[in-house]
């Protein structure tokens, strides 16, 4: 439906475009909220690190709607084996063509696990094969510099899900542009956390995520 | 008919025909003994060739050599031999193409000094005409158009050679180009045009300020897929910056143009240097209420326009943006228009000259939505909206021409310049200057009637009283 317009008066002379909104795909299958307090997190490492405009709140938005085309960045998770209805795959094969970028992180950390396996399945029947990410991609290094590649997460390190520590993400590149960048290092125990906890850490470990979100909204 | 009646016609026509001829050569005879010039219009060098200018002023200077020395060896003689030039004469130059500046300056001083000159129009200003456009974005075509009247065949070739030919043009004939080897030359009969290849100008590149968000992302982004080359730094933090491409010095010789497309710090007096040295600036949305910019902008934002809900899966997809409204600077132009839900037309594409370059403007705030929430052609729209926009902000390419020393135009118009040397172009035809004007010098032309010349009348004479006789002596018999 096409509806009127407003007219309004902005005072000032610097006006900033709407601030950036980390968004997490809601899927039919699975357990697509698996790690509610990764976009929290997130969020507070770029209102402490950045000076990007970002909205306090994420948004969760189902992937069989159109509203992701608002949200040109898009996480998504789980454990469980995903199977994309027709419809998320046509939407999601939509977002990808016209630019969206969708991270994807295996909550498992198991190459062998349902979630790999059912998630790059789907990933490949709409955007294609993924394809090892080169270390030294500007991924890594478009805000902090991240030298050896992504960064690893404990959860490798303590053996847990397949015992690997993965020495690089997969990713699918379109006209030198991530369209889906996929991880086996489990970002989303990783980050898991609530944002005050940082103060435990030595180092910071979201700082890849704003990495992810800055590539994100510049490339 | 009456014989008799026959017979005196014939004896009065010859006897007419013989008072004519004796009045002709009285009156001839009469204007040699007054001094009244001969007026001879000389043909010099059949045009044959491009080249051709320059034989024409040598044949002048060989015809005015002959002429004097003629007139010095045959002192006193009525009128010159055959093939030899007199001063009254009037040279005549076909020309089959405009000369160089040096050959117009040397026919212009030729006619300053009293030589009576015309020149026959055989360039190829007269018959064809021809125009190469090319939009200036990475990989336009060059469309060509010609337009040539019909019945002979058309050629187009490049340095290359023949690229296409048309037995029967039209009126109006188009080649859209991917490339050519310059010069691309249009050959129609004797006509031809040779036209420069402009420049696309996509050997430079462009740089983009904004600020990290999806309107700089894609933005680039559609630039990037147009073919262009982008440059850009976008300030992350305040220590902190994304580099896009490799940025460097602003400067017209790297880049063709400026794309700013949020409200943002900006070095205004660097922009400002760089517009009125021939640089484009393209300023989207929000880059219109940036303060140091305001003595450039063509238009000043006032109020928000709201965004129609769904008007971007409708066929006015830009509807369904944000924009500002726009009032216009003086001697601002409005290149293109929205369709508004009010009414009337709303500015989207605006421009204004600034020094040696160009400032254009749009009021639309955060274009990629139209690319991601648009319908399925939205993302090709977006991109062919900021290539559009782009190629209008980026200059015409413009090479320097030499300025001739004098008052004439030179080179900038040398059709216009040979004119005001030589004055305009006598008649083509052969017809117009008397009939086979050939090319050997010093074939000269009467301005007496075909009919009235001696050799026709003593003719016409001789024929009608033969007749008469034939008809007296064969009046007996059966």
């Amino acid at each position: 439906m096409v509806g009127g317009r407003d007219t309004v008066s902005v005072a000032g002379t610097g006006t900033r475009g709407a601030p950036f909104v980390f968004a997490t795909a809601q899927y039919e299958s699975g357990d697509w909220d698996s790690a509610p307090l990764v976009p929290a997190n997130i969020i507070d490492s770029l209102a402490r690190y950045t000076a990007l405009a970002v909205r306090p709140q994420g948004v969760i938005v189902p992937l069989s709607s159109e509203a992701v085309f608002q949200y040109p960045l898009l996480y998504l998770t789980g454990h469980l084996p995903v199977r994309f209805t027709s419809r998320e795959r046509e939407v999601l094969g939509k977002y990808l063509d016209r630019g969206g970028l969708l991270f994807v992180d295996d909550h498992n950390h198991d190459v062998d696990g349902a979630f790999n396996k059912t998630a790059r399945e789907e990933i490949r029947r709409v955007a294609g094969p993924l394809l090892p990410l080169p270390n030294t991609h500007e991924l890594y290094r478009c805000f902090f510099v991240f030298e050896n590649g992504p960064p690893a997460t404990s959860h490798e390190m303590n053996g847990w899900g397949d015992n690997l520590v993965h020495e690089q993400l997969d990713a699918v590149v379109k006209n030198g542009r991530i369209r889906v960048l996929f991880s086996n290092k489990d970002y989303s125990s990783e980050w898991s956390f609530h944002p005050d906890n940082k103060r435990f850490l030595s180092v910071d470990n979201t700082r890849f995520g704003v990495n992810i979100v800055v590539y994100a909204l510049t490339r | 008919m009456n014989r008799r009646l026959v017979e005196r016609l014939c004896r009065l026509l010859g006897v007419l025909a013989l008072l004519v001829a004796l009045v002709v050569h009285w009156r001839a005879v009469r204007a040699v003994d007054a001094g009244v010039p001969t007026r001879r219009v000389v043909r010099l060098a059949e045009d044959a060739g491009p080249d051709s200018a320059g034989r024409a002023l040598a044949a002048v200077r060989e015809a005015l050599l002959a002429g004097a020395a003629n007139a010095a060896g045959a002192a006193g003689a009525a009128e010159p031999r055959v093939g030899q030039v007199s001063r009254r004469d009037t040279l005549a130059l076909p020309l089959a193409a405009v000369p160089d500046a040096a050959v117009r300056a040397g026919l212009g001083s030729v006619q300053t000094s009293g030589v009576p000159l015309l020149w026959l129009d055989g360039t190829m200003a007269r018959g064809v005409a021809a125009s190469v456009t090319r939009a200036a974005v990475p990989g336009a075509p060059l469309d060509v158009r010609v337009a040539a009247s019909a019945g002979t065949s058309l050629t187009l070739a490049d340095a290359g050679g023949v690229l296409d030919s048309v037995a029967t043009p039209p009126l109006v004939t188009t080649w859209r180009l991917r490339n050519a080897a310059p010069p691309l030359r249009v050959r129609q009969g004797r006509h031809a045009i040779s036209l420069p290849v402009p420049d696309s100008g996509a050997a430079r590149r462009l740089l983009v300020l904004a600020e990290p968000g999806w309107e700089g992302k894609f933005v680039v982004a559609a630039l990037e897929e147009a073919g262009w080359v982008v440059d850009g730094t976008l300030r992350v933090s305040p220590t902190g910056r994304v580099t896009i491409g490799a940025p460097a010095r602003l400067d017209t010789a790297r880049y063709v143009a400026v794309v700013v497309t949020d409200s943002m710090a900006v070095d205004g007096a660097a922009l400002r240097q760089f517009v009125a040295r021939g640089g484009g600036l393209l300023l989207g949305g929000d880059a219109l209420r940036i303060p140091g910019l305001a003595a450039l902008r063509p238009a000043r934002a006032t109020e928000l326009r709201g965004a129609i809900a769904g008007g971007l899966l409708t066929s006015s997809p830009r509807s369904g943006l944000e924009a500002w409204e726009l009032a216009m600077a003086s001697d601002a132009l409005v290149l293109e228009t929205d369709q508004s839900d009010h009414g009337h037309d709303e500015p989207a594409l605006v421009a204004r000259r600034v020094g040696a370059g160009r400032v254009v403007a749009m009021p639309y705030r955060e274009s990629w939505r139209w690319r991601m929430q648009g319908s399925d052609d939205g993302m090709a729209a977006h991109r062919a909206w900021w290539q559009g926009a782009v190629a209008l902000a980026v200059p015409a390419v413009r090479r320097a021409m030499p300025m001739a020393p004098d008052r004439y135009p030179g080179d900038r118009a040398p059709y216009a310049d040979l004119v005001a040397r030589v004055g305009r172009p006598a008649p083509a035809t052969r017809e117009a200057l008397g009939g086979d004007a050939g090319g050997d010098v010093g074939r000269g032309v009467g301005d007496i009637p075909f009919v009235l010349r001696p050799w026709v009348l003593l003719l016409t004479a001789l024929l009608a009283l033969l007749a008469e006789w034939g008809s007296r002596r064969l009046r007996g018999a059966r």
